[in-house]
């Protein structure tokens, strides 16, 4: 009976660090979705920078239009700059708890499946 | 413990907006898209390592049922 007390209790450690692991994987899997999607947005900007510079260059003459969507530029890439700022910011914060969780999944995770090794080599 | 934590560095460390940045002072997406493959990489490489644990809590569990089919005053 005891045996099975202390199945079940390290059954219970074990799946309790495996949802940890299961959120650090969804956190780093958000993590990554939003680079990819402000590079998709970075993408665009300098492709935007590129077509003004090509353009500018071709109405170098007409000086009134010189530098004019430039601050449209200048205000995409401030508004990338100041998500990538808040995505980083927050992360920073997850960070910390991620580092513990990952460093206590992981400590139970082993202890744990040493224990069960055991207990099947018993028999159990 | 070390290494796989290690092996999240960029995920972990790396700043999203110093990459943007470089990215658009060279206007060149190479240092971000290097970032994003980094990342990537780390990322299977964790999921990799973590599987053999999930399987293990399957196994478990599966010895845990079976455990309690055999002493059915256990569940």
């Amino acid at each position: 009976m005891e045996l099975i007390k202390t199945y079940d209790a390290s059954l219970e450690r074990q799946v309790e660090a495996a949802e940890k692991l299961d959120d650090v994987r969804v956190k780093l899997d958000g993590r990554l979705a939003i680079a990819k999607q402000e590079r998709e947005e970075l993408g665009f900007l300098l492709q935007l920078a590129k077509s003004k510079e090509i353009s500018t260059k071709a109405m170098r003459s007409l000086d009134s239009l010189m530098g004019q969507g430039d601050s449209e530029v200048a205000q995409a890439a401030e508004n990338i700059r100041r998500r990538l700022d808040h995505a980083d910011a927050a992360w920073e914060v997850q960070t910390k708890s991620l580092d513990n969780q990952l460093d206590d999944a992981m400590q139970s995770l082993e202890v744990e499946s040493e224990l069960a090794a055991r207990m099947e080599r018993l028999g159990i | 413990m070390a290494s796989l934590f290690q092996k999240l560095r960029t995920l972990f460390r790396a700043s999203l907006h110093e990459a943007a940045d470089k990215a658009l002072q060279k206007s060149d997406l190479a240092v971000y898209d290097d970032y994003i493959r980094r990342a990537e990489r780390e990322l299977k490489e964790f999921k990799r390592s973590i599987a053999p644990m999930f399987a293990q809590v399957k196994s478990s569990r599966r010895r845990r049922e079976a455990l309690a089919e055999k002493r059915p005053g256990l569940t």
